[in-house]
């Protein structure tokens, strides 16, 4: 049973090794190495699905809803960066693949446990794989994008080891469960510097402001599946971190976090949007958008109600489909007019109507619009923090969709209504097309009939209260 | 399970859309005729839900309840009365007539057409919803097609240019909507329900009230163009293609009073009583400002987009006034004017489309030209006026008594803004369709036979519910009587 229950990760990690082995021997083999792992993440995906049934069980490594839903989460985040990468990329080695493979299994690892060390040890996992990746591509911009990555999280990690090891001070153990049991016999000042330590080291992941500084270098300096894949895995890791600490542990003294929580989300979300307002480079709006996306996020988990944390995670799903569907377009955009320039897009509408129509409808999701999955999703986050009477929050949070849907607008514009210079149609190859269509799909079921999403994460943040 | 005819409404566009969705865009004439056929039908069923409500029953009937996400309490509830009948038959009329008057429009015109049925269905959806979320939903997805609408087909002005007015019109919008959403929110996490008949027959604190009503207000107030929230209506219906800008100043602007009504008054009684006075002098001020800058103006577009300012202000007076001839007054006036604004824009696209200019300097004496053109204008501009035996006497009578009952003094301003109206509109006239002929517009050609059934056929209404305003006033009235007696039966 307990070898059983691990299985998604056994795939991985037996297959991640398998590829790195024959890489070394059989350069030439990279086709076959794609299949391989990209039926790896299939089928860890799969296996991880089976065991939505099953009852929370595990130790260090605990295997319940909440890490089965982020599993797959991660799974399918790094499936469509895979296949990304083969479209768009001339040639995807088996390094690329192995490190693909390896930071899912990091980040599948940190979901699914409860222990702090066992997180920090994990987190490295994804980070360390994260740097190679974002400096993949012999260009200076990826170079310096992945030193100014590293450097930024070797330090940030830093703050976040501090807080853990106080934790392990005061409390005299690493596992999660039981600091929460003896909270109630410690001083929530004390605790505070812990957690503002810790908040340090996931405001970085998650990209709140102000740890925010990496992402727009980083992501305009990074291949763009790995942007991509950055945007969306990497940000989620924080926050089911953020999650299994605040919410699972910390839930008891959430009025001492939460006011901090709040303001930090109002700054994130009003700074991303407002920063994302002037920006020509799409990769750089959508690295501003997708910081003002985790204030979003982060309302919901702040707000810790069971409707807030279901919402966060379903919010997470239509960002998911959301922004992996425009990074897809602006890939293959950039791969077709080698510029990541906002007036690169004009006239795509004619150009190739289903990546304007893709866009469009993965832009105005995650400004919020309906029928998209991004109004359910907000409106699922943002009513949770009205029950609980956060109406200022709201109102912030209201205030700056408002805001977002000016820059959104602008690259519907450039694709819409401003006439291209060049009327060369845009062809885009069978499998691109078809897992493009995938997402739109994705983002249009959230947005219509969100009745079954909704339901697996109600299901899965069962075990956390 | 049983389907409502409200269904079948907001399906017709739908299963239009998605049929054009597939027809190669070179086919324009099929696409034209798939638009138009599935118009049609919305217009069909919405007469029909016209005639077959029971009026002796009144309330609310064709009620359908569909699960959606039972973990929020939403539905997809369905459901029309009094006062959402007369709103849904002008929307099926208005986009009828809308693809009518658009037969010409060969740029792009798939998507065209498209856009203006996804907006149809908002429209239908807003007037048919009994549920908020689903309300706001349809709001939101009436007002963002807009956006392409004006940026794609619109016109250029001298002073703005039409993605200026595309992005004015749809961020004001959705910032007026965002206030909407956040009312909602308060409405929702207060009473725990997102039902419409819950909620209207829950009972709230003064203070609550106190604090909701204004959130609503001006969130649809910013649609309704209430003063001083109005900038974008005159500047995005100048910009905007005209079946768009029929659509949007003869039906979304109505949705904005209508949520004033429905939502705003519905679920604060006591906030209203409170408030409206205030609203009442923004809607005097609309009356006039509205009137006053539409003499000034050389652009027929903005001469009509300001009128209608001017107008949606009387909506707004007969709203505030709060009492039966007001409310009815109000919602005879929504119906009228978007009847009237349609057929407005409706010729002065022609006018655009045959002269190539909307200035009142550059044009004249087109009566001889275009006599059909002419003629419904003249209509139109009375109805504007007001004239008797047109619907927008009737109206405007109710309104006009009704506020004179709750605010005398600001009943007379608002008849001398009446007044203008008819200074402004007799200018015009005089200007553009008669007086010397210019000669390059000698040759021009009349109305085409599409354009004529669209315009014979609003003309008609016109006077129809000006010599028979029962027709309306019988459904008003059972629509306003729930809303008459939370109110304390003034």
């Amino acid at each position: 049973m307990y070898t059983y229950i691990f299985s998604p990760e056994g795939i991985l990690l037996i297959l991640g090794f398998l590829i790195l082995i024959i890489y070394i021997f059989r350069r030439r083999w990279s086709r076959f190495l794609l299949i391989t792992g990209a039926l790896a993440l299939l089928l860890a995906a799969f296996s991880s699905f089976l065991q939505f049934s099953l009852p929370p069980q595990g130790d260090v490594l605990l295997v319940d809803p909440f890490s089965n839903f982020f599993e797959i989460f991660f799974l399918f985040a790094s499936f469509l960066t895979l296949l990304l990468s083969k479209e768009v990329k001339e040639s995807v080695r088996g390094s690329y693949i192995f490190l693909i493979l390896f930071a899912t299994l990091g980040m599948m690892l940190v979901a699914s446990t409860g222990e702090l060390l066992f997180i920090y040890l994990n987190l490295t996992l994804v980070s360390l794989a994260l740097y190679a990746l974002v400096s993949s591509v012999l260009e200076a911009k990826s170079r310096e994008a992945g030193l100014k990555f590293m450097f930024l999280g070797i330090f940030s990690s830093l703050f976040f080891l501090y807080g853990l090891s106080l934790l392990f001070g005061q409390f005299r153990t690493t596992y999660l469960s039981i600091i929460e049991s003896k909270l109630g016999n410690f001083s929530p000042h004390y605790l505070f510097i812990s957690l503002v330590l810790i908040l340090v080291g996931l405001g970085f992941k998650i990209g709140m402001v102000p740890f925010h500084f990496w992402i727009p270098d980083t992501y305009e300096g990074a291949p763009t599946p790995i942007a991509a894949f950055l945007s969306v895995a990497s940000k989620a890791v924080g926050v089911t971190i953020l999650i299994r600490i605040f919410i699972g542990a910390f839930f008891s003294i959430q009025q001492d976090w939460q006011f901090l929580l709040a303001l930090l989300a109002i700054i994130t979300m009003t700074v991303g949007n407002l920063f994302a307002l002037v920006q020509t480079n799409i990769k750089r709006m959508l690295a501003y958008s997708s910081i003002a996306q985790s204030g979003y996020i982060l309302i919901g988990v702040l707000v810790g109600s069971k409707l807030g944390v279901a919402g966060a995670l379903f919010y997470l799903w239509c960002y998911l489909f959301a922004n992996m569907a425009a990074f897809f377009v602006v890939a293959w955009v950039e791969k077709e007019t080698t510029s990541q320039e906002i007036t690169a897009y004009s006239g795509l509408s004619r150009r190739s109507p289903f990546l304007a129509v893709t866009l469009t409808v993965a832009l105005l999701s995650l400004a919020g619009v309906p029928p998209f999955a991004g109004f359910v999703g907000k409106f699922y986050v943002f009513s949770a923090a009205a029950f609980e009477g956060q109406y200022l929050l709201v109102a912030f949070a209201l205030a700056n969709t408002v805001i977002s849907l000016y820059y959104y607008l602008q690259v519907v514009k450039e694709m819409f209504i401003v006439p291209s210079n060049r009327e060369v149609k845009i062809k885009s190859s069978f499998l691109f097309n078809f897992l493009l269509l995938l997402q739109l799909v994705g983002i249009l079921m959230l947005g219509l009939y969100p009745f079954p999403w909704a339901k697996l994460a109600e299901g899965a943040i069962v075990s956390l209260f | 399970m049983e389907f409502s005819p409200l269904l079948f409404i907001l399906l017709s566009p739908l299963i239009g859309i998605f049929i054009l969705l597939f027809i190669p865009e070179n086919n324009k004439l099929l696409i034209k005729i798939i638009a138009l056929f599935s118009a049609f039908l919305a217009f069909l069923s919405s007469i029909y839900v016209f005639i077959s409500y029971d009026f002796s029953q009144g309330g609310i009937q064709f009620k359908q309840v569909i699960p959606w996400l039972e973990t929020l309490k939403i539905f997809l509830s369905l459901g029309a009365d009094g006062i959402s009948l007369p709103l849904l038959l002008l929307t099926g009329i208005v986009i009828f007539t809308g693809v009518l008057v658009s037969w010409n429009v060969e740029h792009r015109a798939k998507e065209f057409f498209i856009f203006l049925l996804f907006m149809s269905v908002g429209v239908f959806g807003v007037f048919s919803s009994l549920n908020l979320f689903f309300f706001f939903l349809f709001y939101e997805l009436a007002i963002l097609p807009m956006y392409l609408l004006i940026g794609i087909w619109g016109s250029s002005l001298k002073e703005f240019t039409k993605e200026y007015g595309a992005f004015k019109l749809t961020l004001q919008l959705f910032s007026g909507s965002a206030f909407v959403l956040l009312g909602i929110f308060i409405l929702y996490s207060k009473a725990g329900t997102l039902d419409i008949i819950t909620l209207s027959q829950m009972k709230f604190s003064h203070e609550f009230q106190w604090i909701l009503f204004p959130i609503f207000c001006v969130g649809f107030g910013v649609l309704a163009g209430m003063w001083p929230l109005h900038t974008w209506s005159p500047i995005g219906h100048a910009t905007a293609p005209t079946a768009a800008s029929m659509l949007h100043a003869g039906v979304l602007m109505k949705m904005g009073a209508y949520g004033l009504l429905r939502i705003a008054v519905n679920f604060s009684p006591e906030g209203a009583r409170i408030w409206l006075p205030v609203v009442a002098i923004l809607a005097t001020l609309n009356v006039l400002y509205g009137a006053f800058i539409a003499m000034a103006q050389d652009d027929l577009k903005f001469v009509v987009g300001y009128s209608s300012v001017s107008h949606m202000g009387l909506v707004l007076l007969g709203i505030s006034s709060l009492n039966s001839l007001g409310f009815s007054g109000a919602v005879f006036q929504m119906f009228s004017h978007g009847v009237m604004t349609a057929a407005l824009f409706a010729l002065v696209g022609i006018v655009y489309d045959r002269c190539h200019t909307k200035s009142i300097a550059e044009l004249g004496g087109l009566s001889v030209a275009i006599p059909f053109v002419t003629a419904n204008f003249v209509l139109a501009a009375f109805t504007s006026a007001a004239l008797p035996s047109t619907s927008g006497f009737i109206a405007e009578l109710m309104i006009l008594l009704g506020a004179f009952q709750s605010y005398p003094v600001l009943c007379f301003i608002a008849i001398t803004g009446s007044l203008i109206t008819a200074g402004y509109l007799l200018r015009l006239l005089r200007r553009v369709f008669f007086g010397n002929p210019i000669l390059k517009y000698k040759r021009i050609t009349d109305a085409n036979f599409a354009e004529r059934l669209a315009l014979c056929f609003l003309s008609f209404l016109l006077l129809l519910y000006g010599i028979f305003p029962s027709l309306l006033l019988n459904s008003i009235k059972l629509g306003i009587t729930p809303l008459l007696l939370k109110l304390g039966g003034r």
